[in-house]
């Protein structure tokens, strides 16, 4: 595949269990990629960050899908979260898709037990770290899309 | 000192740890947390853990120094929310020292840095909230 101006379109897929242990092993891949593009350190760090709490969010999901069958809330090793990087020029699109199920109890309970929505932090740090953000939700599980450009491309 | 997070041996064969967590107590109600490495999904359950054992002897003031972490993320963000409301409750207070410019960044996009009473040295802290070292 190649961009109009003959470039190729590089793709690097991951995919982790939906453990809170892996989402800082999907960080460093991403990290790794982000390395390949023009970007300054801190747009590398922002991408970073930016999925880290995309992936965080399936965790949480998924733990809250697990506490409402009775199991520990840990995130789910019954679940997996896919992270496929795409870098076009000086645009890295990161879509980041879990198959945890989506059900009102995972759909609606954000705030953990002090009352904090954690979920709706995360997506105020997504939004402001990358310049576009999309979710979209099905029977699939989530998907979210991380989109941002280099401002040194040129 | 606690340790949180997997053990991983690298090449050289010394451990990997996510989050160090060290405390130092200065009073009876007075603590200094330091904290070294990365708060994200994993580390916070053991560090909220940490701090709920810390704050059950009665400890009203914390100092939670954070020069040493390289990394915060949301479910970080709410522990530390989580331990404010709970001192600030009990008539005390948590006071962050030392964030990198990145972690600082953080607390700017989310607006808690106007929450959190933020210096960038022990030392600092300690003369604007009235404790001694």
């Amino acid at each position: 595949m190649t961009t109009l101006s003959g470039q190729a379109i590089a793709k690097v897929t991951l995919e982790i269990p939906c453990l809170a242990e892996y989402v800082g092993v999907a960080r460093l891949a991403v990290l790794g990629v982000a390395n390949r593009l023009p970007f300054t350190y801190d747009e590398v760090e922002d991408v970073r960050l930016a999925v880290g709490e995309a992936c965080t969010h399936a965790v949480e999901r998924a733990g809250n899908y697990n506490m409402s069958r009775g199991d520990d809330g840990f995130g789910s090793s019954d679940c997996s979260i896919t992270i496929v990087c795409t870098i076009d020029n000086a645009t890295l699109t990161v879509d980041v898709t879990d198959t945890v199920p989506m059900t009102e109890d995972n759909a609606a309970a954000n705030a953990g037990d002090d009352g904090i929505d954690y979920q709706e932090l995360g997506t105020v740090l997504m939004e402001v770290l990358v310049d576009y953000v999309t979710f979209e939700a099905g029977s699939f599980g989530t998907k979210v899309r991380l989109v941002k450009t280099a401002t040194q491309a040129n | 000192m606690a340790f949180v997070g997997n053990t991983v041996p690298n090449a050289e064969g010394v451990t990997i740890l996510n989050l160090t967590v060290s405390t130092r107590n200065l009073a009876d109600d007075i603590s200094v947390i330091s904290l070294e490495g990365e708060i994200d999904v994993y580390t916070s359950i053991q560090l909220k853990q940490d701090i709920s054992d810390i704050l059950e002897k009665g400890v009203k003031y914390l100092v939670l120094n954070l020069s040493k972490v390289e990394y915060l993320d949301s479910t970080g963000l709410g522990v530390l929310i989580g331990t404010l409301k709970k001192l600030r409750e009990s008539g005390g207070n948590l006071v962050i020292v030392g964030p990198a410019m990145r972690i600082m960044r953080i607390f700017e996009i989310t607006g808690l840095y106007k929450i959190f009473a933020i210096y960038a040295t022990e030392e600092e802290a300690a003369a604007k909230e009235g404790i001694a070292l």
